[in-house]
């Protein structure tokens, strides 16, 4: 496209669509509550209140929609919007973190995306895009992503670059390179990981506050004449232990099948690209993610294990980039599922195209101090031990069995501490921790925001200190960098040298 | 600490700069080098004030409170007592808080702004070391309350790109003080890198 000098574009006209029903649902959801709870012989009434509302939001949308224009210029994009009170908003390209694309079934119905446009600040995506043409999409992901390349040689080789519009495709159009595929097994096992299950029941139970439905089915009936059976047909308690052990079994199969139907629904198709500088995600059966997230705008990447993935051979790679991080589950979807499952020996591969020279598994990894495992166990006991033996010695002869908990107190907190580990490389710092849930995170040096060193009353008795580091953008991997039970010489010469470092990093590339 | 500020009815702008500033208060402050420097002893009196009016308000509260309960019979007697224990010591600490802790605080506070970031220490019981990098201060904010307007103290605000310590405090400065680390900090963020690179973004 050899557009003459900045065209201004409009959003894709379905969008006017899409608004207006994305705004219905603000209506129809209390609507509908009346309507099911309430009684419904005033509904008509409702419905006279409603109506200049609902003409008055149509013609709000229209406006909108007529008002909202985006252009690109030389290094940025430019969203004007409003009629009354103006805004226009310059984002440059190289501010740009990610494009993120949502469609859903409707969405790829017409061929159109929502797209959401990250800088770092804030929580809340800069700018989202209510709904583009794919076509529009793509040029935007090319003006922006070479936008950037040029804005970056142009100020390396310091010359001003040619008029605006004609901008030189120099870049061959990036290749791609397929990284990661999962097929329609590894998300069955993703499925049985990821337990969703619970949230579907937690989600059901939410409902069934609302609306409370128990009455009318009767839960409580249900024992009842559960029990009326057993004891008409004389079973003992070993057969009603069976019922109950048949049914728990039966329920918790349910929830896995239900887990792997969201999980497969949701992961289908997944795809982790290389596109050009970038990583390009993509998944989804009925509404299809795509985030495009650039190399060098990587934070911060967590590798995590739960116990269920240890036991099948399977991690999770999550990333984060700066900005974005308030809202983790629907605005940083390309962070937080950048790989959800992956066989843990093809970690490292997948890693490597991330930071090159990332070796997690092999990096010089460094212990806590030698004192923190006598810490932890006395702290564990301190905790444990005199409740327990209250709960022991009160309720005699079953609450013996408390006596356990300052074993296991103990066992806990002495595997944290064995599992905590540091490491430094030339490029990254490392971190890893957790018993049940493992996480291996490495941030680069050049990422590094502050550092603090942090000394508890209990710290100091012990010589010890806390290290954190702080990056931009935590949310998403859930993993923070934050040394406990230090020496305190090697936590604060750790941490003149990571400042030290950091401030050296920045400069050097 | 009785000394009047002369320029206390200076309007309350937070942000400009006042190099003809008359500097008729305390010290001059320090000039910037590598060592660990000290904050404003103005300030303890700054924080004494406000904790004492904090102090007294709960006080007063709790003294009410406790009157009530004894002289029209709430609760029972030993409830009554354990009340009174608990006010005496909830007072005790706030006592502590606002006579003790300041002077405490200031002691252990002090600040290093080397070549290569600003490190900040803090903290009597729970302490802490704070580094940020000088190129990583996206930037600052210079801010003052009534009452350290009064006796021309300040708050250094550094705003970096990261989370947990996305906002990292010095408190207690002169604002002088304030004013030059400001300036010191922002003239090495703006001269020395091109900004998107430097800033670990």
């Amino acid at each position: 496209m050899s557009d003459p000098p900045p065209r201004s574009h409009r959003l894709h006209p379905s969008s006017l669509l899409f608004q207006f029903v994305s705004g219905l649902r603000h209506f129809i959801v209390p609507g509908l509550l009346v309507l099911v709870v309430g009684a419904s012989s005033d509904w008509a009434k409702w419905e006279l209140y409603l109506m200049p509302i609902l003409a008055l939001f149509m013609v709000a949308q229209i406006v909108r929609y007529l008002s909202l224009r985006y252009r690109f210029d030389d290094h940025e994009l430019v969203i004007r919007q409003g009629v009354l009170s103006r805004t226009e908003r310059h984002i440059p390209f190289d501010r740009i973190q990610n494009i993120d694309l949502v469609q859903n079934v409707a969405h790829r119905a017409l061929g159109v995306a929502e797209v959401r446009l990250q800088t770092a600040s804030g929580s809340e995506p800069e700018a989202v895009l209510r709904v583009l043409a794919m076509h529009a999409v793509e040029t935007m992901r090319e003006r922006v992503f070479q936008g950037r390349e040029r804005a970056s040689s142009e100020s390396e080789i310091g010359s001003a670059g040619g008029p605006a519009g004609s901008l030189a495709r120099t870049g061959e159009p990036a290749e791609r390179q397929e990284i990661v595929r999962l097929g329609l097994e590894e998300l069955v096992r993703l499925g049985v990981i990821s337990n969703r299950g619970l949230v579907l029941v937690a989600a059901a139970i939410g409902i069934s506050y609302q609306f409370n439905p128990w009455e009318r089915l009767n839960v409580s009936g249900w024992f009842q004449s559960a029990r009326g059976l057993a004891e008409a047909g004389n079973l003992g308690p070993i057969a009603v232990g069976v019922a109950v052990a048949g049914a728990s079994v039966l329920v918790l199969g349910l929830l896995i099948a239900m887990s792997i139907a969201w999980t497969v629904l949701k992961f289908h198709g997944f795809r982790l690209e290389r596109v050009g500088d970038g990583f390009r995600i993509s998944f989804g059966l009925l509404t299809r993610h795509t985030a495009t997230v650039p190399a060098r705008r990587i934070q911060f990447v967590s590798v995590h294990q739960s116990a269920l993935a240890r036991l099948m051979g399977r991690s999770s790679i999550r990333i984060e980039t700066a900005g974005g991080s308030g809202d983790d589950g629907r605005h940083a979807f390309s962070r937080k599922w950048f790989v959800p499952i992956l066989p843990t020996c093809d970690v490292p591969r997948v890693l490597n195209t991330v930071q090159p020279g990332l070796d997690m598994r092999h990096a010089p990894w460094r212990g806590l101090s030698a004192g923190a495992a006598r810490r932890a166990t006395r702290r564990a006991l301190r905790n444990w031990l005199l409740p327990a033996v209250v709960v022991a010695v009160v309720f005699r002869p079953w609450g013996l069995a408390a006596l356990v908990l300052p074993v296991l107190g103990v066992w806990l907190a002495r595997r944290q501490c064995a599992l905590t580990a540091y490491a430094m490389t030339d490029e990254c710092v490392l971190f890893r921790s957790g018993v049940f849930t493992r996480k291996t995170s490495a941030a680069r040096i050049d990422k590094i925001q502050a550092v603090r060193l942090a000394e508890s009353p209990f710290d100091r008795r012990y010589r010890m200190a806390t290290l954190a580091v702080d990056t931009a953008g935590a949310g998403p991997a859930d993993h923070r960098i934050r040394v406990p039970y230090l020496d305190r010489q090697v936590a604060a010469q750790l941490a003149v040298d990571l400042t030290r470092l950091a401030e050296s990093a920045a400069f050097r590339s | 600490m009785s000394e009047k500020n002369p320029d206390e009815q200076r309007p309350a702008d937070t942000n400009a700069t006042q190099p003809d500033r008359p500097r008729s208060v305390g010290d001059d402050p320090p000039p910037i080098t590598d060592g660990p420097q000290r904050l404003d002893p103005r300030w303890i009196t700054v924080e004494r004030i406000s904790s004492w009016i904090y102090a007294g308000i709960v006080t007063i509260a709790l003294l009410v409170f406790l009157g009530l309960c004894w002289s029209l019979g709430w609760f029972g007697l030993w409830l009554r007592l354990g009340f009174t224990l608990m006010s005496v010591g909830v007072s005790a600490s706030l006592v502590y808080r606002a006579h003790i802790y300041p002077t405490l605080w200031y002691r252990r506070a002090s600040y290093v702004l080397s070549q290569t970031a600003i490190e900040i220490r803090t903290g009597v019981w729970w302490r802490s070391v704070t580094s940020v990098p000088r190129s990583r201060i996206q930037h600052t904010d210079v801010e003052q309350g009534p009452l350290m307007r009064k006796y021309g103290i300040a708050k250094l605000i550094i705003h970096t790109a990261g989370t947990q310590h996305a906002t990292v405090e010095l408190i207690g400065l002169s604002r002088q003080q304030a004013d030059r680390t400001r300036d010191h900090l922002i003239a090495r963020v703006a001269g020395t890198h091109e900004p998107g690179r430097a800033d670990g973004v």
